[in-house]
Order: C-alpha cells, then sequence, then structure tokens
C-alpha cells in the first residue's frame, strides 16, 4: 500500500481513499454477490415501477403508452380532489386505519406479554400454534366463515338468535357495526402472528435485569413495568412507524371482500375506489394520481415519525 | 469495476424478467400447458400457429385434458393451429381479468365482451376495425345463420366497424318456477297472477310445506351480489317495468331509473315485511339462489335456460332437487303471474366478440375462419352434440343423441362442450334446419317448453344503444343501486324516490344518458321518441 502511494504523490489522501475502498470491496465481494439478488429484486419490483407513476400526470391511453400519451399536468389530481367522493374515501380511509393501528398493535403486544408469562412450555407452543393459524388463512374464506354465522337468512349465529327469540343480528350489511367487523375479524387473524414479532424483542431482554429487580425487592407488575416494557418499546416504535407509513392503505383485500351496497358509507377506501376505476373502468390516469398522492402523505409521515422517535430517545428506522 | 458491476446487474436484469415473462404465458392458459410465445406466434416443433381466445363459459363447464377435447384436436387439425381458451363465467371477475390481461399487454386474439365495455375497447383502440374481417365473403356461415348485414351495421358505435354480435337465441326462456309438489301439499292450485304468487310465497313461508317441523322454508329467494336490488322481484313487471329499457308511445323508459320504481320499492318493502323472501338475497351472489332452492329452502325462483327444470339434465333445478333433498317428489314447474299481458322484452343483439387490434394479421384472419366454421354446421354440430357416429347418429335432418356415448365423451368431461358452445349460445338447431332427436327428453320438459313460449314478450327498443361519450353509466348506477337498496332496508316508504330520481338525472347525468339513448331509438326506428328527465 505504501509503495504505491509513494510512486503517486499527487493528492495522495484521495488515491489512498480510492484504492482502500476497491481493496475492501474485493475483499468482500462474496458478501456484496449476496446482496445482488436482494437490489435487483428491489431494482424490478420496487424501482423501476416506479416510473410508471408518470401516467398520473397524463391522460393515459393503453395502445399509445407511457411515452405516447398527452401531458395533463395535474389535471388528474384536480379531478380527484374536486370529486364528492374524496371527502368520505379519505374519511373512511383514515378512520379505518387508525382504528388498525389502534386495535391490532394492542392485541398483538397483549397476547405476546402474556404469552410471556406463561412458565408451562407446552401449554405455550399450544396456545401460540393456535392463535397464529388463522394468519394463513385467506380473507375468502374468513369472509366464508363470517357469512356462514352472520347471513342474515341462514346463519348459524342469526339463526340461532332468532329461534331463541332475541333481536336479530345484522353484522354484514350494518353501517355501524361494518367497521368493528373488519377490525374484529383482522384481530382474530392476525393477532397471533402479529405477537411472534414481540415475543423475539421480549426473548432479547436480558435475564439478569429480571433477577436484579427481584433482588430489588420487584412485583411482577413492576417489572413488567420497568423492565419488559422497556425492552419492547423499540420495536413498538419501529412497528409505529412503519405502519404510519401505510396509513392510506386500510386493507384493500379485506375491505373489497366485505363490502357490498348497504356499506358503502362507511367502508369505501381509497383503494377500493382505486380498483373500481383502474381495474373496473380502465381509467389508469385518476387512480395513479391517488396513488402518488398516497404514497407523499405516507413518506411525510414516516419521515416525521422517525424524527419524532429519535427526540424521544428513541432509535427510529435509521 | 462500477460500470462492470452495472453490465452485470443489467444482464441479470434482462434474464429475470425473460424468465418472468414465460412463467405468465404459461400460467394464463387453462387448456393447455404448450402455449408457444413469440413474435411470429408461431410453434417452432409444429410449425403451428398459437391462439389465444378469452370467452365466457358457465360456472359448470372446464376443459378436460388435451386428448380428450375432441374440438379442440378438431379445430387444430383443420386450421393447422394451436387454440388455446381461457374461460370464465361472465361478471366482474371476468371483466376484472380481461382487463388485467390487456393492460398488461397481453390481449387475448378473440375475446367476449359486454355491450358497454366494448364502448370503452373500441375507444381505447384495444378492438381492431373489422369492417373487411367480419363480410359474407370471410364468414360465410355466420351470415348464413346468424346474422344480416343490416343489423350488424347497426350494431356499430362511435362511427368505427369494431364489433359483431355472438349469434344469439330469439327465444327467451325466463321464467319464475314454483315448487308444483309443495302447492299440492298445501292445497293450493298453481299461481295465474301476483296475488296468488303472493298467497303462494306466504303459505310457503309459514305452513312448513317440506313438513320437517320447522319454519325454514321461504316463498321466495334470488340474488343481489351484495350490490344491487335483483330484477327478479316480480314487482318490476307488476308496475309495467319489463326488461332493461322500453318505449311507451313517444316516451323512452329506463325501467329502473322511472318515476313508478317508487311503487315498485314499496311493493317489495310490503313482500319483504311479510318475511316470505329469504333474508341472504342481498348478499347471495348469482347462482347461490339456485343453490337454495335445490336445498329445498325456498318455493318460488326466477330461472332462465330452456333446460333448468328438465327431468334429467345434471345441472338442473329438477335433478338437483332431488338429489339434495332426497325427496322423489319434488316437482319444479313454470308459471309466470304476467304470462298473458308480458314477461320480458324481445332480445336485441346481445354482446360482442371483439378483435385484439395487437394481434398480428395472420393470427386474426386465421381465427375468423374458426369463428365462421363454429358458426356452419359442422361446427355447431360438434359443439352441441358431439362426435358425428359416436355421440349422435344422423339421419338427412334429423339428429339423434346417443346419451351414454354423449354422457361419457361429454357430461363427465366437466361438460366441456358448453365452454365451445360460447359463441353459438342457442340450444336449438332449428336455424341449421337441423331437428334433434333427444331420448332424454321427456313428456314434462316438453310441456315446460311449451308452456314458457306462451309466454308474452313485449317489443324491444329494437337496437342496441351506446353510452355518450364523457358519461358515467357505471357511477349512475351504483348510486342508483344504493338508493333503492337504502329504500328497501333503511326508510319507512319510497317517498324519497321522486327526490333520489332528481339526483341521479341531474347529478350522475341520467338526463343526458337517456336523452342520447333515445335518440338512438330514434335514429333507428324511424320515429321520435323522447327520454323525460327531471
Amino acid at each position: 500500500m505504501s509503495d504505491t502511494t509513494a510512486a503517486m504523490p499527487v493528492k495522495p489522501g484521495k488515491r489512498l481513499k480510492q484504492r482502500t475502498g476497491r481493496k475492501s470491496f474485493w475483499r468482500y465481494r462474496w458478501l456484496y454477490l449476496f446482496m445482488v439478488p436482494g437490489i435487483i429484486y428491489y431494482l424490478i419490483y420496487q424501482y423501476v415501477p416506479m416510473l410508471g407513476l408518470v401516467v398520473a400526470f397524463q391522460d393515459y391511453n393503453l395502445l399509445k403508452g407511457v411515452t405516447g400519451s398527452p401531458w395533463v399536468g395535474l389535471d388528474n389530481f384536480r379531478t380527484v380532489f374536486s370529486s364528492p367522493d374524496f371527502p368520505i374515501l379519505m374519511k373512511n380511509t383514515l378512520l379505518l386505519s387508525v382504528y388498525r393501528i389502534i386495535f391490532n398493535m394492542l392485541p398483538d403486544l397483549l397476547l405476546a406479554l402474556m404469552l410471556n408469562e406463561i412458565r408451562v412450555r407446552w401449554f405455550k407452543k399450544w396456545i401460540q400454534t393456535l392463535t397464529y393459524g388463522p394468519h394463513f388463512l385467506s380473507w375468502i374464506i374468513v369472509y366464508g366463515l363470517v357469512y356462514a354465522f352472520f347471513a342474515p337468512g341462514s346463519g348459524l349465529v342469526t339463526t340461532f338468535m332468532r329461534d331463541m327469540g332475541w333481536t336479530s343480528v345484522d353484522v354484514l350489511t350494518n353501517s355501524s357495526v361494518f367497521r368493528p367487523m373488519l377490525i374484529l375479524t383482522e384481530i382474530w387473524k392476525s393477532t397471533g402472528y402479529g405477537a411472534i414479532i414481540y415475543l423475539a424483542a421480549l426473548a432479547n431482554i436480558n435475564q439478569e435485569l429480571y433477577e436484579a429487580s427481584a433482588i430489588d425487592g420487584a412485583g411482577r407488575w413492576r417489572q413488567l413495568w420497568n423492565v419488559t416494557l422497556p425492552g419492547v418499546r423499540d420495536v413498538f416504535v419501529l412497528l409505529l412507524i412503519l405502519r404510519l407509513g401505510h396509513i392510506l392503505d386500510a386493507g384493500f383485500e379485506q375491505v373489497y371482500i366485505f363490502l357490498n351496497v348497504r356499506v358503502y358509507d362507511v367502508g369505501d377506501i381509497l383503494d377500493t375506489w382505486i380498483f373500481r376505476r383502474g381495474i373496473e373502468q380502465m381509467q389508469f390516469s385518476v387512480p395513479a394520481a391517488v396513488g402518488v398522492f398516497k404514497s407523499m402523505i405516507g413518506l411525510v409521515l414516516v419521515l416525521g415519525a422517525n424524527k419524532i422517535a429519535k427526540k424521544l430517545g428513541g432509535s427510529g428506522i435509521w | 469495476m462500477k460500470r462492470t458491476g452495472f453490465i452485470v446487474l443489467m444482464v441479470m436484469m434482462l434474464i429475470l424478467s425473460a424468465c418472468g415473462d414465460k412463467k405468465e404465458t404459461a400460467s394464463g392458459d387453462t387448456g393447455s400447458d404448450k402455449a408457444p410465445s413469440g413474435d411470429a406466434g408461431k410453434d417452432k416443433d409444429s410449425g403451428k400457429m398459437a391462439l389465444k381466445w378469452f370467452i365466457v363459459a358457465s360456472a359448470d363447464a372446464q376443459l378436460p385434458a388435451k386428448d380428450k377435447d375432441f374440438v379442440k384436436k378438431a379445430i387444430d387439425e383443420k386450421f393447422n393451429v394451436d387454440l388455446t381458451i381461457d374461460y370464465m363465467p361472465f361478471g366482474a371477475d371476468f371483466q376484472n381479468k380481461l382487463n388485467s390481461l390487456i393492460s398488461s399487454g397481453d390481449t387475448p386474439d378473440v375475446f367476449y365482451s359486454d355491450g358497454v365495455s366494448s364502448n370503452q375497447y373500441i375507444k381505447d383502440g384495444v378492438a381492431r376495425e373489422i369492417k373487411d374481417l367480419v363480410t359474407p365473403q370471410t364468414m360465410p356461415n355466420y351470415f348464413k345463420y346468424w346474422m344480416t348485414e343490416k343489423d350488424l351495421n347497426m350494431y356499430q358505435v362511435q362511427g368505427k366497424f369494431a364489433r359483431a354480435p355472438i349469434p344469439y337465441a330469439k327465444d327467451i326462456y325466463r321464467s319464475y318456477y314454483i315448487r308444483k309438489d309443495w302447492l299440492d301439499k298445501l292445497g293450493m292450485k298453481m299461481p295465474t297472477n301476483y296475488d296468488e304468487m303472493i298467497a303462494a310465497m306466504k303459505a310457503f313461508t309459514e305452513q312448513d310445506p317440506d313438513g320437517n317441523g320447522k319454519k325454514d322454508t321461504y316463498g321466495f329467494t334470488t340474488y343481489g351480489g351484495g350490490t344491487n336490488m335483483s330484477m327478479d322481484f316480480p314487482e318490476f313487471v307488476k308496475n309495467g317495468l319489463i326488461g332493461d329499457f322500453i318505449v311507451e308511445g313517444d316516451k323512452f323508459i329506463d325501467t329502473r331509473t322511472d318515476p313508478r320504481v317508487e311503487q315498485v320499492l314499496n311493493d317489495v318493502k310490503k313482500v319483504m315485511a311479510m318475511g316470505v323472501v329469504d333474508p341472504d338475497w342481498l348478499l347471495a351472489k348469482n347462482g347461490q339462489q339456485l343453490e337454495k332452492a335445490e336445498q329445498g329452502k325456498a318455493g318460488i325462483i326466477l330461472g332462465m335456460g330452456k333446460n333448468l327444470a328438465f327431468d334429467n339434465n345434471p345441472e338442473g333445478l329438477q335433478l338437483k332437487t332431488k338429489q339434495i333433498t332426497g325427496n322423489d317428489k319434488a316437482d319444479w314447474q313454470p308459471f309466470h303471474p304476467f304470462a298473458e299481458t308480458g314477461t320480458w322484452i324481445e332480445t336485441v343483439p346481445g354482446n360482442p366478440f371483439l378483435l385484439s387490434s395487437q394481434s398480428s394479421d395472420d393470427k386474426i384472419k386465421k381465427s375468423v375462419e374458426i369463428l365462421d366454421w363454429l358458426a356452419g354446421e359442422e361446427g355447431y354440430l360438434l359443439t352441441h352434440y358431439g362426435q358425428d357416429g359416436t355421440d349422435y347418429t344422423r339421419d338427412g335432418s334429423k339428429i339423434t343423441i346417443n346419451q351414454e356415448a354423449f354422457k361419457k365423451d361429454v357430461t363427465d368431461n366437466g361438460n366441456f362442450l358448453s365452454v365451445y358452445q360460447w359463441f353459438t349460445p342457442v340450444p336449438d338447431p332449428k336455424v341449421l334446419e337441423l331437428e334433434i332427436e333427444d331420448p332424454s327428453i321427456t313428456d314434462r320438459d316438453k310441456e315446460i317448453v311449451k308452456t314458457i313460449e306462451a309466454y308474452k314478450i313485449v317489443p324491444s327498443i329494437g337496437t342496441s344503444v351506446v353510452v355518450k361519450e364523457g358519461m358515467d353509466l357505471a357511477a349512475l348506477r351504483k348510486r342508483m343501486n344504493e338508493l333503492m337498496v337504502s329504500v328497501l332496508f333503511d326508510d319507512k316508504d319510497a317517498s324519497k324516490w321522486p327526490a333520489h330520481r332528481k339526483e341521479l338525472m341531474t347529478k350522475y347525468g341520467g338526463n343526458e344518458i337517456f336523452a342520447y339513448y333515445a335518440e338512438q331509438v330514434s335514429n333507428a326506428s324511424g320515429k321520435t321518441v323522447t327520454f323525460t328527465g327531471e
């Protein structure tokens, strides 16, 4: 290394840096090679498709394609924001998203904490398997189950309630219970799976901390508050930030499957609207504009939340 | 270093994306696992031209393995092609899949569509101009048996010549069906008018017609797909609203937004309040109403198709009800409360087939030849009755079906012929001057056909209409459905309908859309027809 530097006296610092850079690259070439598939994946499936966003600023025509369609500036955005549907869609999307953040993250954490307190290993394993099973069912199947239980005429629960002479329940076609039903089915489906990541974080907590706090006379609740919760705080904040980035995705698949004409007013969200305009009516520009809008909001929220998390003493994402 | 790295990256990207493409074509077809892709469209091994069609088929039909699919074999050999047919029941999923194929640049050579969406494909230029492709010279059979040049001309839209109707049956087999055995048990007679029909529904609901000691049957069921009010409710026809559109005097009527819908909604509310309509109807998908009927849970439904209640139709209501309920006496009989005054409208040229503008001229030419063959005698016989000599025998103009062979070759093979019947969905070969002798048809079946054929059918508007440029009919219909359903379930009565209609006509452009329809009807019929909006 020193020979080389001596032979090239001009700007030795930069040269040296470049050299060591290359050298270390060469030395770790196999590790870099490991990265290649990941990078290619992101390039092909995440970055290249982003070029498609230009159709949001065009009057896109299928046959003319991206290169031939006329540019219309912000016209598509104007169409979106002046549409009478937009405020309702926005409200439904945000409400549903906020509900999801609150009522999905907390049960996940709660289940993890409860599982963590179980000392009998086989029992813990059983509960864990049982609770994350539903994660592997598709929403179509979940809807099938809900329909079998709550169909207004032939559902198991509805028939039972009617036969018992109690009030008739109307779950699938009732505006006032549509959102709670979405949330409850999602809790049923995904809580067990969501708890796994917290369990991993809990397993990472140094056992000595518990021993030390026990010696100091802390009871179980005290330990939970002062040892366990701070131990999972970073993971919780991380997940929260990631979720905020998707605040305008209110769960397309589930909503699309559960939606029906009687709950449009509370259930129609940005994504179902995009689907209708884009795939059902083959208009691509206006939905693309909504997509851009969604991404912008997501980006701002992630950056903001990250900053706040760091200010409050956590680590944030980066 | 950097540059080489970049090149390596690009090469790998290309390799990966090439792999991706290949996978897509392979998963896109259902019938054949050998679907060669490539610019020339030729399969190197066999020199055959690869054709891809996307068409409709009923949910119960399925293409068998290649060696059992004698129609594909016949087409491939006759035309030296490799035809891949992708099929789905018509509906939102069909539309979505087709749109996905088109927007990913994978447009099928030939595809099925409906009147309204074909407009969009023509406007976008996805469908090619067919003026020189669909002519009496290129499609002799199509014009000989099914279509006139005049009708085809009237079928065009947007000043282009880009779509042609699928041959269609002029007969309409749309009827209510009722459990005659239930009526007999309760000592009632076949309903002949609306009040008797409602009385039957009430009795079916309350008097335990299946005798299981439980009140678990309903008078009537239908489907709303979770999205709309069903036109199966007899209350539309009761109030003179027949079909989608009618012309009354010199007035053009869109039946679902007419002021009379107020009375329809009030009538339906009354029937629903009696508890005789299956409460599942709104969420039920098309097909589920038949399942309910087959399970013996409902006594009246609306059915389509000539052979729905035939004794030996394996997919039909009659046979399935017997199998599922184990009740040998089950007897579905057709009736219509408005048989005398008009049950439905005459058919107008129905849904079109379109040809892709992105396919090569050779592929399109070949596809047109095959379509015409399907429309001709040879194709019709093969796709309806199977192979000559095995599945049927022919004596002059008389076709006799060999039931055993037909069951083995066709019915037990996913009833696959009905997939190929998409282009000639006409069950009766009389257009081809042939006569069918099917030993599985019973006297009872013939009686059913006679009853339904006696129903009065009212004239249609006589032409297919297109939506005015820039208007959003889908938004209007969606809002209309929402309003109708909310009146049915949430309001005390239908007194809000006039206000709702006003909203549809003004805010959702109903005035312009239907006035433009009326204009088209005027042009086609030669007399002035107007639409009265708000």
